[in-house]
């Protein structure tokens, strides 16, 4: 049976990524085997031919490298520091003002930024230690920032947002617009969440005495760099001027002239940002094509089709079967890195929801919202690492964990909600459209 | 041996500077292409096969080695935990040995394809031109192949620290 050989092909693939083979290889390995033995030798030596070429020789997926650029330079050059302190002047004067300021802090960040790890690690550098120095207790502190980073990717530019377009077959720019709503959903969730916890334990996170290193009005000034940036890229890309894969571009360009003109960049933090660039878009675009060939195999051997179909034969609910969904990304989210854990498991998922006729769009921003939890879960939580790196001396991994607990009841209800009601998601690309 | 260890890690070193240099071509291109069509009508129809088939191969094939080599590739860490340093450090020499050969079969199937295209001599058809592409089809099999070896190199770098240190891989 080809199904069979469908199946097989997933559970082989679990045991080599949980053998510790990267996740790119795992699939290419598995995709190749599987072909191979569904239709021949070479078939499957042509798909290894040409699934590499044809997956990264794309007009659409360059945004990637740009957008990643645009964002490491802007976190190398210092320039989303002043964010922080811009948001003080308006906020810290509200219960937990600290923290609230820094959840708007990370929202503007994430506007030049596509990911969730530099946006914990620019504002973690920066909050937590003035957090502490407020009375707050370090693990709601660190995890206050571990959570708010998690925004980065859900407000456009979004890395993970492009990878799903493209693997998707879906606009880029309405994916992107949707994310808007999701990434204001979750940073008010987040401040209603740091409103709670002031209210009922003033003791955790102190109403007032936060004033100390407030600069005053001046520093709403330190915002204007990343608002010039944000008013190019998306002024732009709405306006018509040009498309969301040359935003990305714009976007790089426009942020190094900003950095040289403030004399922020230097030669040590563009070598930086370029190499990360780089390295970053080779881990990516390699798993891209795994997940690439993995379709096709899925495709190959019918699982895609049998799920789909055993799906609309079993009269699943569509609210059983996004319990169904959200729990897999959930548990996945737990271990898994987020374009591992995307790439493997649309090849499987996508068929299922066009058949039953539900907006990929809106399953974009489900699903990098899902993924983004997964980033504050133990036992893998990238962004709880990094907080520790950056503030390892207040807390602990463990200590972090526990600081994340309040804000991920938050994003389960924020996730609740967009099941519930997607127009919320879905209200603004049809606005655009 | 140790030579040779020295010159991978250069290479490696040298692609992924390589593949810096295209994203900031990249970068200039595709501006400079939004520039001219909004400010002068002009359209450089040939900007989004160049990004496409040259900067983005570049981009994504040649740092290849150089990802092996600091350890970059994403994997899942569900086990990390319950190994001893020793367990781990024979698992990663396994994942390397075997990063090699999934990329000698990468190489294997791209040789053969990049030849193809060099000899039917592959071109786009623009507006007014043909746009030669077949050069472009090298650099996933030149990436593979390096790749290949840099896993190799790799496996022997986490046996040997000198070796690591020649290759670059205990650079932060």
């Amino acid at each position: 049976m080809n199904v069979d050989i469908g199946l097989w092909g997933i559970g082989i693939l679990a045991l080599l990524l949980v053998l510790r083979l990267p996740v790119a290889l795992s699939l290419i390995l598995v995709s190749f085997g599987g072909i191979w033995s569904l239709i021949g030798l070479n078939p499957a030596i042509g798909i290894l031919a040409n699934t590499p070429y044809s997956f990264v020789a794309s007009w659409t997926m360059s945004a990637v490298p740009m957008f990643l650029l645009m964002g490491f330079v802007a976190f190398h050059t210092g320039m989303t520091g002043g964010l922080f302190e811009a948001a003080k002047v308006v906020l810290a004067r509200l219960p937990g003002g600290l923290a609230i300021s820094s959840i708007f802090a990370c929202s503007g960040f994430a506007a030049v930024s596509g990911s969730s790890l530099a946006c914990s690690a620019a504002m973690g550098r920066i909050a937590i230690p003035e957090m502490v120095k407020a009375g707050y207790r370090p693990s709601v502190a660190a995890g206050c920032i571990a959570a708010g980073g998690t925004i980065g990717a859900l407000i456009p530019p979004s890395i993970l947002m492009i990878i799903y377009g493209v693997i998707a077959e879906t606009s880029i720019t309405q994916v992107f617009v949707g994310g808007i709503s999701i990434g204001i959903l979750t940073a008010l969730g987040y401040c209603l969440v740091v409103l709670v916890i002031c209210w009922l334990r003033p003791d955790v996170i102190p109403s007032r005495a936060e004033m100390a290193d407030n600069q005053g009005y001046g520093a709403l000034a330190k915002v204007l760099p990343v608002l010039a940036l944000v008013l190019l890229v998306f002024g732009g890309l709405f306006s018509g001027l040009f498309t969301a894969t040359e935003a990305g571009a714009v976007g790089a360009l426009g942020t190094m002239l900003l950095a040289l003109a403030t004399r922020t960049l230097s030669w040590a933090a563009l070598r930086t940002s370029l190499i990360e660039t780089v390295t970053t878009t080779g881990s990516l675009l390699i798993i891209g094509i795994g997940a690439t060939m993995f379709t096709r195999f899925l495709g190959i051997s019918g699982l895609s089709n049998f799920i789909s179909q055993a799906v609309a034969g079993s009269d699943l609910s569509y609210f059983a079967l996004m319990l169904i969904i959200v729990a897999i990304y959930l548990a996945l989210g737990t271990f898994m890195e987020p374009f591992g854990a995307m790439l493997v498991t649309l090849p499987v998922f996508l068929p299922v929801l066009e058949a039953q006729q539900i907006s990929l769009v809106w399953f974009g921003v489900l699903v990098v919202k899902l993924l983004e939890i997964g980033m504050i879960t133990p036992p893998v939580g990238m962004n709880v690492f990094v907080i520790k790196n950056v503030a390892g001396k207040y807390v602990s991994v463990t200590q972090v964990f526990a600081g994340v607990l309040p804000f991920l009841l938050s994003d389960l209800f924020v996730v609740a909600i967009v099941v519930a009601a997607p127009s919320l998601v879905l209200f603004l690309p049809q606005l655009l459209q | 041996m140790q030579g040779l260890a020295r010159l991978a890690g250069g290479v490696s070193r040298g692609l992924a500077y390589l593949g810096a240099f295209a994203v900031i071509a990249m970068m200039l291109h595709i501006c400079l292409d939004v520039l001219l069509r909004n400010l002068f009508n002009i359209a450089m129809n040939t900007t989004p096969e160049i990004v496409a088939r040259y900067y983005m191969t570049g981009i994504a094939f040649l740092p290849l080695s150089y990802l092996e080599f600091r350890r970059q590739m994403i994997s899942v860490e569900l086990l990390d935990f319950a190994l001893s340093d020793r367990m781990r450090r024979g698992s990663d020499v396994l994942v390397m040995l075997v990063a090699c050969g999934t990329y000698v079969l990468l190489a294997w199937a791209n040789w053969p394809k990049a030849l193809k295209e060099a000899q039917a001599g592959t071109f786009v058809e623009l507006v007014s031109l043909q746009f030669p592409v077949w050069h472009s089809y090298f650099v996933p099999a030149v990436g593979f192949t390096l790749a290949a070896v840099a896993s190799l190199f790799a496996a022997w770098g986490l046996i040997n620290p000198r070796v690591a240190t020649e290759l670059g891989m205990q650079e932060e």
